[in-house]
C-alpha cells in the first residue's frame, strides 16, 4: 500500500468516530438542542465497548452496552435540561467530567488489556481498486456503517414524517405542538440518539482503530464533533466532509513528517475550526438561514435556582 | 420580603436535600469500593485542614474559577452567553508570559506584575472580541463562536510552545521560557496561594453590588431580560452589550495572567485548561448569582483540588474525587426550578 | 432581606474561617523564597551516616509517574521497581500515577512530603523543574530527578541514562534484520535524550548495514495511541520493515507490528510475549542502582549532582532477543554488547556527519556526555525533520 492510500485509510478511519458523533449531535440540534455532553457519551462507549469485548469477546453486544450507556448520557442531557432547567452547556461539563471520572476510574484495570475487537474486512472486488480500494473498502463494519448513516440521516430528517416533526420541533415550537406533535418526546429521542451515537463511535475508536484503552481516550473528539455541525449547516451529507477534513488533518500530523514537509502540524490540526467560524460566518449572513430557530435562542437562562 | 424569605427558606431546604443526596450516592459508590465512607470523609476533611500547603491549593484553584465565572456571568445579564472563558483564560495567561519573558524581563516588580496583569487582561479582552465583533456585524450566534475559539486558542498554544515561544534553554521541549523570579507573585508562607483570592472575592462581591444595588447594574439586568423592550426604552443595548462583553473577556484573561504569575511561571500545551469551563459551571450552577458564585467556586476548587489528598490516605483512584464532585453537580442541577411544561 | 444578608454573613465568615485556618495550619518550615543556587558539586556529607543530609531516615518514599502503572513501558518497569524497593529496603513506598508534567505534580510533591516522606523520586523529564521549585522549601527531603537538566541544587540528584548505547546496540540488530533497509523510529519529543537515542540507533544500524536509512516520526507526546497508530501506519506503507520507538506506552506500536508482520523493537520492558513472531531486541531500563542509591540516602550519604551511566555501568541494558532472529544475529549482536560492556565501543565515536553533509565529530573523536547532552541535529541517514 502506499503512502497517499495508507493518507485515505487513516483519514477514514479517524473521521470514523467522528461521524457518529456529528450525526447525532445533528439530529439532536435539529431538535433544538445542542449536546457537547457526546464527548461523555463516545468516552462512555469506548470504555463499555472495551470493557465488553475484553469480557465476553461478543462484538453485537459491545455495541449494545455502548449503545445503552451513551443513550444514558443522552438521557440525563435532555432530562435534566427540559425537566430542571439545567443550562444546556454546563449541564454537558458536568457530565462530560462525570463520564470521564467514571471511565477513568472503574477502567483503570483495563489500560493494559488486549481484545480481538473488530477486524477489517475487505469487500471483494472493491478492495482491489486502485489508492482508493484498500482505503475505502477494507475497515472495519462500523467504518462500513458510516458510510450511509448521514444519508440514512437525511432520509430521516427530510423524507419521513418523524424527520419533519424532528425539524419542526427545533425550528417554531407552537408550529409542531399545533401538528399534534409531542415536543418533549421529540427532543428525549433526539438527544438520546445523539448520546448513543455517539457512543458507537466511541466503541469504534476502542475496539476497532485502535485496540486498546487508556484514560481520556476520545481526546476532544466528541467537542470537535459538536462543533462540526455548525460546519454542516445541519444538513447530514455534509457530515462526510466535515468528519473527513478533521480525519484528514489528524491524519496529516503523521504524514507530514514522513513527507519531511515543514508545516507545523499544530497549525494543520487548527485549520477544521476556522474553517468552521468562517463557516458559521457565511450561514449566519445567509439570505435562507438554515440554522434551526431553537438554537438561536440558546443562552444562559438568569434563574436556575431561586 | 415574605417573597424573599421563601425563597431563601426553600434555597436552604434543597441545598440541604442536595447535600444529603449526594453524600448519599458517592457513599453507595464507596462501599461498593470497599471504603468506610467516615473514613473517607474525615480523610477529605483532614487533608485540607491540617495541612497548609492543601489549604492553599484551594485558594490556588478558587481564585482563576471564580474570576472566570464572573466573566460568563456578567455578560449574561446583559443578554450575551459567553462560553469562551477557557480560551480567553489561556489567552491572558499566554499574553502575560510573554510579556513577563520577552518584554518585562529586568523590570521591577512593582512595574512589571501590574503591567502584566494589564497586558493579560487585554489578551483575553482581545480575544473574547473576536467573537463579539462576529456577533455585532455579522449576526453569528456568540455561544458558538465563542466555544470555537476555545479550542482555536488551545491550537495556538500548543503550536507556540512547540515553535515561536519555545524555551531556548529548556532542550527542545514543548514549553515556553519561564517569567524572571520578581515578576512571581509572593506567596502565602507555606502554600503556593497569595493575595489575588481576595482580589477574586472582593470583584465577586462587586459585582454583585453593581448588579443589585445600583441603578446602573439593575438597569443592564433589564437587557438580558428582554433585549427589545430594553431598546424600546432607550437604552444602547448594543454599547452596553459590547463594554460588558469585553470587560468579562478582560476579566478571563487576568484570572489567567494571574494563574501564570502565581503557580505556573510557564506555558505548555495544557497550561491553565479547564479552569475558564470550571468557571463556566460554578456560576452556572447557581443561577448567575455572584454571590452565591463564591461558596459555589470554592467547593469546585476544593473537590478538584482534593484528588491526591485523597489517593494518598485511602488508595482510592484520584479519579474518584471528581465522581464525587460530578454527582454533587448532577445534584444540584436535579434541584433547580422545575420548568413548567 | 435580614435573612438573606444573615445568609450572606454566614457565607462570607465560612470563607474568613477557613482563611485563617490556612493561617494557623501546619507551621511547618518558613518559606525559603526564592530557588537556592548552588555549586552543584557533591554535596557536604562526608562522614559516613550524616543526621542532617537530606533524606535521613527515611520510612517513607514518595514517587510520581507521568504515566500509569500499565502502560508496557517506562512506567510500568519503575513501578515494579519501587515495589520491590519498598520490600527490600523495609521503607513504605507511596507511588502516585498519572501526574502530568505541570504544576499540579509540584502539589503532589508537596502532599507526598506532608505524608512523611523524606524522599521524592520524580520520574518524568517534565516533572523537574516542580520538583526544583518543591526542593527549596524543603532542603532536609532529598529528590531524585530523571534525565533532564535544570538547576543544580544541594538536595537534588539527577539519574541519567545513556539510553544511547541501549539503543546502539539495538540498530546493530536492526540492521542485520531489515531487508528493505527502511528502518522507522518513532520518538516523542525532540528533546537531546530522544535525539541521541535515535542517532545512536542510526549509527548502530549503518555500523553493520551502511545502506539503512531512519525514518524518523515524532508525535509529540509520550504515550498518545492514536498518534502511534498512524504512525506505524504510515510507515507500513513506506516498504519500513523494522520499527524502533521511543515512548512511554510501548504496547501499541509492539502489537501494530506483530499485526502487520513489521520487525518490531521496544523499550523500557520486554514486550516479546506481545510480539512473539515480530519482537527483535528491545531497550531495557534496570534500576539495580536505585536501590544502593535511595539505602545510601536514608543512612544520610545522599550526594546531589548525577548518577549516570550506560551499559557499562549498569543503568540501562538490553532485553533478550526474540526467537526470530537467527544465531548468527545473535552472535553478532552479543559481540557488540560485550565490546560496549567493557567500555571499549562509543556510539559516538567520529567520523559522523550530520544530515546536510557536514562533520558533526572528526574522526576518532568521541564528544562528552555534555556534547551528547545537547545534541540538536540528526545524522545522516535519518529521514525526518527537525522543527
Amino acid at each position: 500500500m502506499d503512502l497517499l492510500s495508507n493518507f485515505l485509510l487513516n483519514t477514514i478511519r479517524s473521521g470514523t468516530p467522528i461521524i457518529y458523533a456529528l450525526i447525532g449531535d445533528l439530529i439532536g440540534q435539529r431538535a433544538g438542542h445542542i449536546s457537547l455532553s457526546v464527548e461523555g457519551a463516545m468516552l462512555m462507549g469506548c470504555c463499555m465497548g472495551f470493557t465488553t469485548c475484553y469480557y465476553t469477546g461478543n462484538l453485537p453486544l459491545a455495541i449494545l452496552v455502548s449503545m445503552v450507556a451513551g443513550a444514558i448520557i443522552g438521557f440525563l442531557q435532555v432530562h435534566f435540561n427540559i425537566r430542571f432547567g439545567a443550562n444546556m452547556f454546563s449541564l454537558a461539563l458536568a457530565l462530560n467530567y462525570f463520564a470521564t471520572s467514571i471511565t477513568t476510574y472503574f477502567g483503570a484495570p483495563m489500560v493494559s488489556a488486549s481484545i480481538k475487537g473488530f477486524s477489517r474486512i475487505a469487500i471483494p472486488g472493491l478492495s482491489a481498486i486502485p489508492v482508493i480500494g484498500d482505503a475505502l473498502f477494507n475497515q472495519d463494519i462500523l467504518t462500513y456503517f458510516t458510510y450511509l448513516l448521514p444519508v440514512i440521516a437525511h432520509f430521516v430528517l427530510f423524507k419521513t414524517k418523524l424527520g419533519v416533526a424532528l425539524r419542526s420541533a427545533g425550528e417554531v415550537h407552537q408550529v409542531a405542538v399545533a401538528y399534534g406533535y409531542n415536543v418533549k418526546h421529540l427532543k428525549y429521542g433526539a438527544v438520546m440518539m445523539a448520546g448513543m451515537l455517539a457512543a458507537i463511535g466511541g466503541c469504534q475508536l476502542s475496539c476497532a482503530y485502535t485496540m486498546t484503552w487508556t484514560a481520556e481516550m476520545s481526546g476532544g473528539r466528541g467537542f470537535i464533533a459538536s462543533a462540526l455541525v455548525i460546519l454542516c449547516s445541519w444538513k447530514p451529507l455534509r457530515a462526510y466532509f466535515a468528519a473527513y477534513m478533521f480525519g484528514a488533518a489528524q491524519a496529516l500530523q503523521i504524514l507530514f513528517q514522513l513527507l519531511v514537509v515543514p508545516i507545523p502540524t499544530n497549525i494543520v490540526t487548527m485549520a477544521p475550526y476556522v474553517v468552521t467560524i468562517i463557516a458559521l460566518a457565511f450561514i449566519s449572513l445567509n439570505k435562507n438561514p438554515t440554522m434551526p430557530e431553537e438554537l438561536k435562542k440558546i443562552g444562559r437562562p438568569l434563574e436556575i435556582m431561586n | 420580603m415574605d417573597e424573599r424569605l421563601t425563597k431563601v427558606r426553600s434555597f436552604l431546604l434543597r441545598f440541604l436535600i442536595g447535600v444529603v443526596v449526594s453524600f448519599g450516592i458517592f457513599s453507595i459508590f464507596l462501599v461498593t469500593q470497599k471504603q468506610n465512607p467516615l473514613d473517607v470523609y474525615k480523610a477529605l476533611v483532614t487533608g485540607f485542614t491540617t495541612s497548609k500547603y492543601n489549604v492553599g491549593e484551594i485558594w490556588v484553584k478558587m481564585t482563576p474559577i471564580l474570576i472566570a465565572g464572573m466573566a460568563a456571568l456578567i455578560p449574561a445579564k446583559v443578554g450575551l452567553c459567553n462560553c469562551g472563558g477557557e480560551g480567553q483564560l489561556i489567552a491572558g495567561a499566554l499574553v502575560a508570559n510573554i510579556t513577563g519573558v520577552y518584554v518585562c524581563t529586568d523590570w521591577p516588580s512593582y512595574l512589571g506584575i501590574p503591567f502584566m496583569m494589564l497586558m493579560a487582561a487585554l489578551g483575553g479582552a482581545l480575544w473574547g472580541a473576536i467573537p463579539l465583533f462576529c456577533k455585532m456585524k455579522l449576526n453569528m450566534n456568540e455561544t458558538l463562536t465563542t466555544l470555537l475559539m476555545n479550542y482555536i486558542m488551545t491550537r495556538l498554544v500548543a503550536y507556540l510552545v512547540f515553535g515561536p515561544i519555545k524555551d531556548a534553554n529548556g532542550n527542545n521541549y514543548p514549553m515556553s521560557a519561564r517569567i524572571p523570579e520578581q515578576l512571581r507573585m509572593p506567596s502565602f508562607a507555606g502554600s503556593r496561594a497569595n493575595f489575588t483570592i481576595f482580589i477574586a472575592i472582593a470583584l465577586a462581591i462587586l459585582v454583585w453590588f453593581f448588579f443589585n444595588k445600583t441603578e446602573i447594574g439593575f438597569k443592564m439586568q433589564a437587557i438580558g431580560g428582554n433585549e427589545r423592550a430594553a431598546q424600546f426604552a432607550g437604552y444602547n443595548v448594543k454599547k452596553i452589550q459590547i463594554i460588558s462583553f469585553l470587560i468579562a473577556a478582560g476579566l478571563s484573561g487576568l484570572a489567567g495572567g494571574f494563574v501564570m504569575s502565581s503557580v505556573e511561571f510557564q506555558m505548555r500545551e495544557a497550561t491553565a485548561s479547564g479552569l475558564g469551563f470550571m468557571g463556566f459551571l460554578a456560576t452556572g450552577i447557581v443561577g448567575d448569582n455572584p454571590l452565591l458564585a463564591i461558596p459555589s467556586s470554592l467547593m469546585l476548587a476544593a473537590l478538584s483540588a482534593s484528588g491526591t489528598t485523597l489517593e494518598l490516605s485511602t488508595g482510592l483512584r484520584a479519579a474518584a474525587s471528581t465522581i464525587f464532585m460530578s454527582i454533587i453537580l448532577l445534584t444540584i442541577f436535579a434541584l433547580g426550578k422545575r420548568r413548567k411544561s | 432581606m435580614k435573612k438573606l444578608k444573615k445568609f450572606i454573613a454566614a457565607c462570607l465568615m465560612g470563607v474568613m474561617c477557613m482563611a485563617t485556618l490556612a493561617g494557623c495550619g501546619d507551621s511547618k518550615s518558613d518559606s525559603t523564597t526564592g530557588t537556592t543556587t548552588s555549586s552543584g558539586s557533591a554535596s557536604a556529607s562526608d562522614a559516613a551516616g550524616d543526621t542532617s543530609a537530606p533524606g535521613y531516615g527515611a520510612t517513607k518514599i514518595g514517587v510520581i509517574l507521568v504515566g500509569t502503572r500499565d502502560d508496557y513501558g517506562y512506567n510500568q518497569g519503575l513501578y515494579n521497581c519501587c515495589v520491590q524497593m519498598g520490600e527490600d529496603l523495609g521503607v513504605e513506598v507511596l507511588i502516585k500515577e498519572s501526574v502530568p508534567e505541570d504544576s499540579s505534580s509540584q502539589a503532589v510533591m508537596e502532599q507526598l512530603i506532608a505524608q512523611g516522606c523524606k524522599i521524592i523520586y520524580a520520574t518524568s523529564y517534565g516533572h523537574r523543574e516542580y520538583a526544583e521549585l518543591v526542593a527549596a522549601e524543603h532542603p532536609e527531603v532529598a529528590f531524585y530527578v530523571t534525565n533532564s537538566t535544570g538547576e543544580d541544587m544541594d538536595n537534588i540528584c539527577v539519574f541519567t541514562q545513556n539510553a544511547w548505547d541501549a539503543a546502539y546496540i539495538n540498530g546493530v540488530c536492526a540492521g542485520l534484520m531489515t531487508k528493505t533497509n527502511q528502518v522507522g523510529y518513532i520518538g516523542s519529543f525532540q528533546i537531546p535524550t530522544v535525539i541521541s537515542s535515535m542517532n545512536a540507533f542510526t549509527l548502530g544500524a549503518q555500523s553493520v548495514n551502511p545502506d539503512v536509512t531512519v525514518h524518523a516520526v515524532f508525535t509529540g507526546s509520550w504515550s498518545d495511541v492514536g498518534l502511534q497508530t498512524n504512525a506505524v501506519n504510515g510507515m507500513a506503507s513506506q516498504n519500513i520493515d523494522v520499527i524502533a520507538q521511543f515512548q512511554d506506552y510501548t504496547k501499541t506500536i509492539v502489537e501494530m507490528c506483530e499485526a502487520a508482520g513489521i520487525y518490531t523493537i521496544g523499550y523500557h520492558v520486554d514486550t516479546s510475549e506481545l510480539a512473539p513472531n515480530t519482537f527483535l531486541i528491545g531497550e531495557e531500563d534496570i534500576f539495580v542502582r536505585h536501590e544502593q542509591v535511595f539505602q545510601d540516602a536514608i543512612d544520610g550519604k545522599f550526594t546531589s549532582g548525577e548518577i549516570r551511566g550506560g551499559i557499562a555501568e549498569e543503568m540501562v541494558s538490553v532485553t533478550d532477543m526474540g526467537s526470530v532472529v537467527p544465531d548468527d544475529v545473535k552472535a553478532k549482536v552479543n559481540e557488540v554488547y560485550d565490546e560496549m560492556a567493557s567500555g571499549n565501543l562509543s556510539p559516538f565515536e567520529g567520523p559522523i556527519y550530520k544530515q546536510d553533509g557536514t562533520i558533526a565529530y572528526e574522526e576518532g573523536y568521541i564528544p562528552s556526555v555534555e556534547e551528547v547532552d545537547g545534541m540538536d541535529f540528526f545524522v545522516d541517514g535519518v529521514v525526518g525533520t527537525d522543527n
